[in-house]
């Protein structure tokens, strides 16, 4: 072995040389007088450190009242919608969304709106977001922009990184910078949802603003964030349906996860898109969930859910 | 029961078999944070907020074995509220609380039990000097003792991430107790 070995020295340690790694190394230890002691010292110090003994926690560990299962908010299925066309709800439709390895957006009735937590940036976007779907539909109370291009018409300076796919369901490699603390990054003017922070991997999701009226399409945001390197940045993924005009058939989940691919199909981090589109139905005041079927292998092993309210005005 | 077996029930929404999860982690949880954060008091915290992540979130847990993902939000833990609590320094050397970990071995002769101390302490005062990403790894790699597989889990980070963490923490934590005579006695007789 020529040369000298401290990258070796942690994995020498650990045990983890090859005999043959192993035995090299020791014949270099027993001419290197350097080496030997730098594996000497770093045997010793980690030795110390090993040593030192198992500290107890000082008090007993409270925890939340009630059970681990946080508060679920599924409620009824809207009777418009047709028992065969049943929506997939909590995780059941995460269970049939992992196997068939897509994720399905299905929208699940509407909420107590006493319930909704509603972001403090879901103000509304008369501030000049100029976000406008390529398929023109309503988008709440957003002034409409150039959808071509992207174009801001005012308050640009909120949205920095904000562009609007040229059309259909590309997004390109725009990105919608996401602070992986929390959404404070998203533009001003979001309606904004972030998956509880369990940090771990988090989704979250951002339609442009809080309030839509019947027949409106809702461009739907959505990243996946591993927070355990703080801020990232990941590709703009906006969620288009399968309907590029207002049919409200976004809101008729399929009744298997395999049904909503390819055309609604959602994968997350990159590629998919939803554009949902309110029913012409809906009635002002009903609070609609959209809920994202993350699938297995998209953040993790196993599908969940991550969910975004919207209100009918 | 084993802690898939413990994780099932608190997915069923069993809020007691999560206090089995907390007595099996909770001093191996607040060991990690003393050393990441050299105050037990935040230590504690950590511990604390760690558990009431996981309580919180552990319907959500994918994949993971529920040892490193309790590392994992751990070490996330300490990272928040090291960062919250760093406008008040703590001095390593400082009498803390911290003599909870440092009770000396009753066993022991009082020049022991001083150099037992002393080695207490240079560990603190060398492990706050170094990198956060370096004392996590040597933190869970020799405190805690985590394979590289779980480091790797719980860090999110690749295997060669890991192996390469470790490596670059223990030389910088040789070094910085180099001079400490209770580590290295050679080294105060040198003097």
């Amino acid at each position: 072995m020529s040369g000298h070995v401290d990258s070796l020295l942690s994995a020498a340690y650990d045990g983890e040389l090859r005999p043959d790694a192993r035995a090299a190394f020791d014949r270099h230890l027993a001419e290197c007088t350097a080496c030997a002691a730098a594996f000497a010292e770093l045997t010793t110090a980690v030795d110390v450190l090993r040593e030192q003994p198992t500290a107890r926690m000082p008090h007993p560990v409270r925890l939340p009242e009630g059970s681990p299962l946080p508060e679920r908010r599924w409620f009824e299925v809207p009777a418009r919608l047709s028992q065969g066309r049943r929506l997939l709800t909590g995780l059941t439709a995460a269970g049939l969304v992992a196997a068939a390895a897509v994720a399905a957006v299905v929208v699940v009735g509407h909420l107590n709106s006493g319930t909704v937590v509603r972001s403090s940036s879901s103000s509304g976007m008369s501030s000049g977001f100029a976000l406008a779907p390529a398929h023109a539909p309503d988008v709440g109370s957003a002034p409409a922009g150039n959808a071509s291009t992207g174009t801001c018409t005012s308050g640009c300076a909120l949205l920095p990184e904000v562009v609007v796919p040229s059309a259909s369901a590309a997004c390109a490699s725009t990105t919608l910078k996401i602070s992986a603390a929390s959404a404070a990054q998203i533009p001003d003017g979001f309606n904004n949802r972030v998956s509880q922070d369990d940090s771990f991997t988090d989704v979250v999701l951002a339609a442009p603003s809080f309030d839509y009226t019947p027949g409106a399409t809702i461009d739907v945001y959505a990243r996946i964030i591993d927070d355990a390197s703080g801020v990232v940045s990941l590709p703009c993924t906006v969620l288009a349906g399968p309907e590029s005009s207002g049919s409200g058939a976004a809101f008729e989940a399929p009744p298997t996860a395999t049904a909503a691919t390819p055309a609604g199909a959602l994968t997350v981090d990159g590629q998919p898109v939803l554009k949902v589109v309110l029913p012409s139905t809906a009635t002002a005041g009903q609070i609609y969930q959209i809920v994202i079927d993350v699938p297995a292998g998209a953040g993790g092993p196993q599908a969940w859910q991550a969910s975004i309210p919207i209100q009918v005005t | 029961m084993d802690d898939e077996a413990l994780l099932d029930r608190c997915r069923r929404g069993d809020r007691d078999a999560f206090t089995p999860l907390v007595h099996r982690y909770q001093d191996e949880l607040y060991t990690m944070a003393l050393r990441l954060t050299g105050n037990p008091a935040d230590a504690a915290d950590v511990v604390q907020e760690t558990f009431t992540r996981a309580f919180r979130s552990l319907p959500k847990l994918r994949g993971a074995t529920v040892r490193a993902w309790l590392f994992r939000v751990a070490v996330n833990c300490s990272h928040d509220i090291h960062r919250q609590r760093s406008r008040r320094p703590t001095d390593p050397l400082e009498d803390t609380e911290g003599r909870v970990v440092d009770l000396p071995d009753p066993g022991l002769g009082p020049e022991a039990t001083a150099i037992q101390r002393e080695r207490a302490d240079a560990i603190r005062v060398a492990l706050l000097a170094l990198p956060h990403d370096f004392r996590v790894a040597v933190v869970l790699r020799d405190v805690n003792q985590l394979s590289y597989e779980e480091m790797a889990e719980a860090l999110s980070v690749p295997l060669g991430t890991v192996k390469s963490r470790i490596s670059r923490a223990r030389g910088l934590l040789a070094a910085a107790l180099r001079q400490s005579p209770a580590v290295f006695p050679r080294a105060e007789e040198a003097w």
